[in-house]
């Protein structure tokens, strides 16, 4: 049994993008760039040296606003999808779906964790606020 | 310098269970849930829908759901959902409001989309708390689907249980 020196190492993850940006395509990866506690960022790419348990979301809007430019939000973990959102902004009368706003993925110790968003075209731009996107979570056992 | 004996990591464990088409249990909208997702947490179910927390596990558990709707016409349809404590008879936790229309111009959500609840290992007093996630109101003309697919770019919207266990 090994302890760790508690200034050291934290157990909780908070990572985000420390200004707000903007991006255009039809499937992209959402850009991060700081980490408060626990994790290494290295182009877009999150990594823990632990099993982790993750919440994402982002704030922001679309530059269209025709139907059906619905964006959905998803972990690519270890180059796997995981469970998608619909996120914030969606093409007012288009989709006539609902659903939730966040995202949440498990992953093991040492993979690649990116998130991405997917539009409803190929030209679309998703603009986030500062400090969006966002990933939280805890390391675990 | 003193040490804390802090392990690097924490104890909590963590189950996310994907969304299973929602229908109505006695007469109220109730979120479904795949059960086989539950591999790591003291959270049991026979039928997707219930789901019993152990008191035994002396755990605190924090629940996270949602659920997904889809209009069958062009009017708005809403879901308004909560977590109910079957055990003791009374909702808890904070309500969330799933709406299939939202203003592309507007900057959402303008309610949460997720209903939360926080059950205290001290809230269990010897027995198990049993739990569903049911609609308070709803409106509109809506189905509850465990899925949906967009149009393009492999575009999919899932919703899901995420269960914290301390």
């Amino acid at each position: 049994m090994s302890y760790s020196n508690f200034t050291d190492v934290n157990p909780l993850i908070a990572v985000y993008h420390d200004s707000n940006y903007s991006e255009t395509g039809g499937t992209m990866y959402m850009d991060i760039d700081t980490s408060l506690h626990s994790g290494t960022i290295s182009s877009n790419t999150l990594t823990l040296d632990y099993p982790c348990t993750l919440r994402g979301d982002w704030y922001g809007y679309l530059s269209s606003t025709q139907n059906g430019s619905i964006i959905n939000s998803q972990f690519n973990i270890d180059g796997q999808d995981k469970y998608q959102a619909r996120d914030h902004v969606s093409g007012y009368g288009g989709g006539n779906i609902g659903g939730p706003e966040v995202f949440f993925g498990d992953a093991s110790a040492n993979v690649n964790i990116k998130a991405r968003y997917r539009t409803a075209g190929s030209s679309v731009t998703v603009s986030t606020y500062r400090f969006f996107p966002r990933i939280t979570g805890i390391l675990m056992k | 310098m003193t040490y804390s004996p802090f392990f690097a990591t924490s104890s909590l464990k963590s189950d996310i269970l994907q969304s299973k088409e929602s229908s109505e249990i006695s007469g109220t909208l109730t979120a479904h849930y795949d059960k086989d997702d539950i591999t790591n947490t003291d959270v049991s179910s026979s039928n997707d829908y219930q789901f019993v927390l152990s008191s035994a596990s002396g755990s605190s558990f924090l629940l996270e759901g949602s659920i997904l709707v889809n209009n069958t016409d062009t009017n708005v349809a809403t879901a308004v959902m909560q977590w109910y404590d079957e055990t003791n008879a009374a909702f808890i936790g904070q309500k969330c409001r799933i709406t299939n229309k939202i203003d592309a111009g507007s900057l959402d959500p303008a309610y949460p989309t997720t209903a939360i609840a926080l059950v205290l290992a001290s809230d269990f007093g010897g027995s198990d708390i049993t739990v569903s996630l049911r609609a308070i109101s709803t409106s509109g003309n809506a189905t509850y689907p465990a899925q949906l697919t967009g149009s393009n770019n492999d575009r999919v919207v899932t919703a899901v249980l995420k269960i914290l266990q301390t």
